[in-house]
């Protein structure tokens, strides 16, 4: 009973620490709740942030070295070398497009650069358009394009970015229990015993409201379509291409929650563009369950 | 995630009544802390660094950003790296962040201090007040200092990129002015 009764008081005492960088295109918050001395939370959180740039480095559709950007520019079929986080996240894309049946295809560049989202990316091969199989092919770090479509990975490194940050933090404090979270907008992941409440936001026409919610351990993403505010707003937060634009004839938001953030970053899109037979069985596949609202703020539909 | 914490996940969610806010503000870090976090174990010396008319235009230029006081607060470490904190209004954001440069001009690194998130005059409208009839202000604000973590479409961080390509060039002009 007693040290039931400390136990809560120790979990009381400690205090939440948090800070928020602009980090890939957005702004990224890491709260963690610690007993020890600010200035090592701090180079914790520090550690934290670089995870997440690395990604961006890697796999920026903006930066011309990265990995993505190498990819874009090489020819079809020809192997280029990445980083073991690269390849890993090409696996999950590749993974995603045939859960979905190709509905998630990192293979947007292209499309998002026509509806004036991404620039266009120059010096890269001339277009020929195959979506048959899988984006790229992938042996150990070596990956190469099946097609000379231009790719992007906004629909999913970012959720992959925020693993890796929460994967950092928990590997720096060891077994030793605590509570983070990291929130990248859209996306965000938590870990620890704490439960924490959070909101999912709905934007309404050209406002917003927010759904509370309770939850701890947990990764959760969300997207918002927007129709008819703008010629583009369709596409404006989907990120991948969309075969099967006729679901969208509302404003929509779902948000997916998952054990792994770059699985709930990439079902979002397929629970928005899939029909509910194939979402649900995406997220079957990966245990996760998804809300989806209605453009007026209502809750439309759970699915899984 | 059992399925039992999965109900009661999705269930909370459907039971909440739609929470509608007008301002989200945080203070994420304080000048010190900023200092501590950027140039940690360097002893900075505070400043306000006044920029000519002629600066300000040729910051303009270079950077395409004009800054709104001719009043810059900034930090001086021993070889001439700075700390410069700066504001960016956005469209429905309000920032104050900290740029550390080192002495050669390069980014050290960006921490945001205070994010203050607005949102339309709809969310003011009669309609939404009707769903806070029965509860109390301190219900409302207890909402708005209570949800920290907010999962929604990404928010773009243009603002703040133009913002630190102007603190970049006031850099290049006030360090010759110490």
């Amino acid at each position: 009973m007693a040290s039931g009764a400390l136990s809560i008081l120790m979990k009381s005492l400690k205090r939440r620490f948090r800070r928020l960088r602009p980090l890939l295109g957005t702004y990224v918050s890491i709260d963690l709740w610690g007993e020890e001395e600010g200035k090592r939370i701090h180079t914790i959180m520090t550690a934290g942030f670089e995870a997440m740039a690395k990604v961006d480095r890697l796999m920026s559709y903006h930066r011309p070295d990265s990995d993505l950007t190498r990819l874009n520019r090489a020819q079809p079929n020809e192997w280029i070398k990445v980083d073991p986080a690269t390849a890993f996240v090409f696996q999950t894309a590749n993974d995603m497009f045939s859960a979905s049946q190709g509905i998630f295809d990192v293979r947007c560049g292209g499309a998002l650069a026509k509806a004036g989202i991404l620039p266009k990316m120059t010096n890269v091969p001339d277009n020929s358009f195959d979506y048959g199989e899988a984006p790229v092919k992938i042996k150990g770090r070596w990956v190469c394009k099946t097609s000379t479509e231009v790719m992007d990975l906004g629909g999913i490194a970012k959720g992959y970015a925020v693993d890796c940050a929460g994967q950092l933090m928990r590997d720096f404090w060891g077994k030793k229990s605590f509570t983070g979270i990291v929130n990248a907008g859209g996306d965000l992941k938590s870990w620890g015993d704490r439960v924490f409440l959070s909101a999912v936001k709905i934007p309404i026409g050209e406002t917003s409201v927010l759904k509370s919610f309770k939850a701890k351990s947990i990764a959760i993403a969300t997207s918002s379509v927007r129709v008819g505010l703008g010629a583009d707003d369709l596409t404006l937060s989907a990120h991948v291409k969309m075969p099967s634009r006729e679901f969208l004839t509302d404003s929509l938001t779902v948000t997916v929650f998952a054990k792994e953030c770059l699985w709930a970053d990439a079902l979002t899109k397929i629970v928005l563009l899939a029909s509910p037979t194939l979402a649900a069985r995406c997220l079957s596949l990966y245990n996760a369950r998804a809300v989806v609202f209605a453009g007026d703020g209502r809750l439309e539909s759970v699915v899984n | 995630m059992r399925a039992s914490e999965w109900s009661r996940l999705v269930l909370s969610l459907a039971l909440t009544t739609p929470v509608s806010y007008v301002a989200h503000a945080e203070v994420y870090l304080n000048e010190k802390q900023a200092a501590e976090i950027l140039f940690p174990g360097i002893v900075l010396n505070s400043s306000w660094v006044e920029l000519t008319a002629q600066d300000l235009k040729t910051i303009e230029k270079l950077s395409g950003k004009k800054w709104l006081s001719s009043r810059v607060r900034v930090f001086w470490g021993p070889a001439r790296e700075a700390l410069v904190i700066d504001r960016v209004y956005g469209k429905h954001e309000f920032i104050t962040y900290a740029v550390a440069i080192n002495s050669d001009g390069k980014i050290k690194g960006i921490e945001i201090m205070e994010y203050r998130e607005t949102y339309g005059s709809q969310v003011c409208g009669s309609e939404w007040r009707k769903q806070f009839i029965g509860k109390g202000p301190g219900d409302l604000l207890k909402v708005e200092r209570d949800i920290k973590n907010i999962s929604g479409a990404t928010l773009s961080s243009v603002h703040i990129t133009d913002g630190v390509r102007r603190v970049v060039h006031t850099y290049e002009i006030i360090k010759e002015k110490i």
